[in-house]
């Protein structure tokens, strides 16, 4: 029983992560074409590359999937605006 | 010590050519100023140099550009320059800001324990984009310089005697004006597209100060 409900964790947290990974990919394609990215000394990339790296969940691909998902966070609990607004004002 | 800097700017791809251009106006801005700026460009970009421009000229300011990681910054075609637990002790009573890749994890705080006066860098990877039809011309990247304007106020300030506060402040606050510029929906979408804020957000939040954060160039 316990074992079967281990399963349908994982199983939810498995669809979360693939979730999380089509959201990435889609906002990724919102960039416009023609641009590359630099990311530290793995080089760089242009978005379509990016796109194929989450899909291969690879270290590049986790590395983008993590800055997306904390922007998202950031904005959600108010972290980005509290800092952009304190940047303002000082 | 002499009131004179220490620049590294390694320049053999597309990510060092970058930071490579857009450091000329620092360089510029030191020059104007009548510091002392020694410029280790391209091949010069090497430890063998740095270690002795470092002890000969002893630079109050260093800056760093290149590729890194949590124990090194690194210069022309990847050689490491100074890593922590080889020859971070170089730093000692320096001033450094590193805009290379994690410097700040563990190479930032090593240096603090050898001395530094302080370790400006990137606790996370510097990210940064770029528009392929500027790769010939980096400084009239106007995508690019979102992102590495706000690092140039960071060393224009340094360079301008500001306390170091005062420099990170001004970087920071570039960042969120470049933020709020991109979340503006009236301004043309190729060049300042809402979908980068994310980087922008991540570059801004790991750019992270140890040491005496009073203390000027």
């Amino acid at each position: 029983m316990k074992e079967n409900k281990e399963k349908k964790k994982s199983g939810k947290e498995e669809k979360m992560d693939s979730d999380v990974k089509e959201l990435v990919k889609m906002r990724l394609s919102t960039i416009p074409k023609g641009l590359s990215v630099s990311i530290g000394s793995w080089g760089n990339f242009k978005v379509e590359d990016l796109i194929r790296h989450v899909e291969m969940e690879d270290e590049i691909g986790k590395s983008i999937v993590e800055i997306d998902m904390e922007f998202l966070r950031d904005l959600k609990n108010g972290k980005l605006y509290e800092q952009i607004a304190f940047d303002n004002q000082t | 010590m002499s009131k004179s800097l220490l620049i590294t700017r390694p320049n053999y791809e597309i990510t060092t050519r970058y930071l490579y251009v857009w450091n000329k106006e620092v360089i510029k801005e030191a020059k104007n100023r009548g510091i002392g700026v020694m410029d280790l460009r391209r091949e010069k970009a090497n430890k063998k140099e740095f270690t002795g421009r470092m002890i000969k000229v002893n630079p109050a300011l260093v800056l760093l550009n290149g590729h890194g990681g949590n124990e090194c910054v690194r210069g022309h075609n990847d050689e490491i320059i100074v890593r922590a637990g080889d020859n971070e002790e170089i730093l000692k009573g320096k001033i450094i800001y590193a805009l290379s890749c994690q410097s700040a994890l563990l190479l930032g705080p090593k240096s603090m324990e050898a001395g530094s006066i302080a370790f400006i860098g990137y606790s996370r990877n510097f990210v940064f984009f770029t528009d392929d039809s500027k790769i010939s011309r980096p400084e009239n990247d106007k995508v690019a310089k979102l992102f590495l304007d706000p690092s140039n106020r960071l060393s224009i300030s340094l360079v301008k005697g500001n306390a170091i506060f005062e420099a990170v402040r001004k970087s920071k606050k570039h960042f969120s004006e470049n933020i709020r510029k991109l979340l503006n929906s009236d301004v043309s979408p190729q060049d300042y597209s809402s979908s980068l804020v994310p980087y922008l957000a991540w570059d801004m939040k790991y750019q992270v100060c140890h040491g005496n954060q009073n203390a000027c160039f």
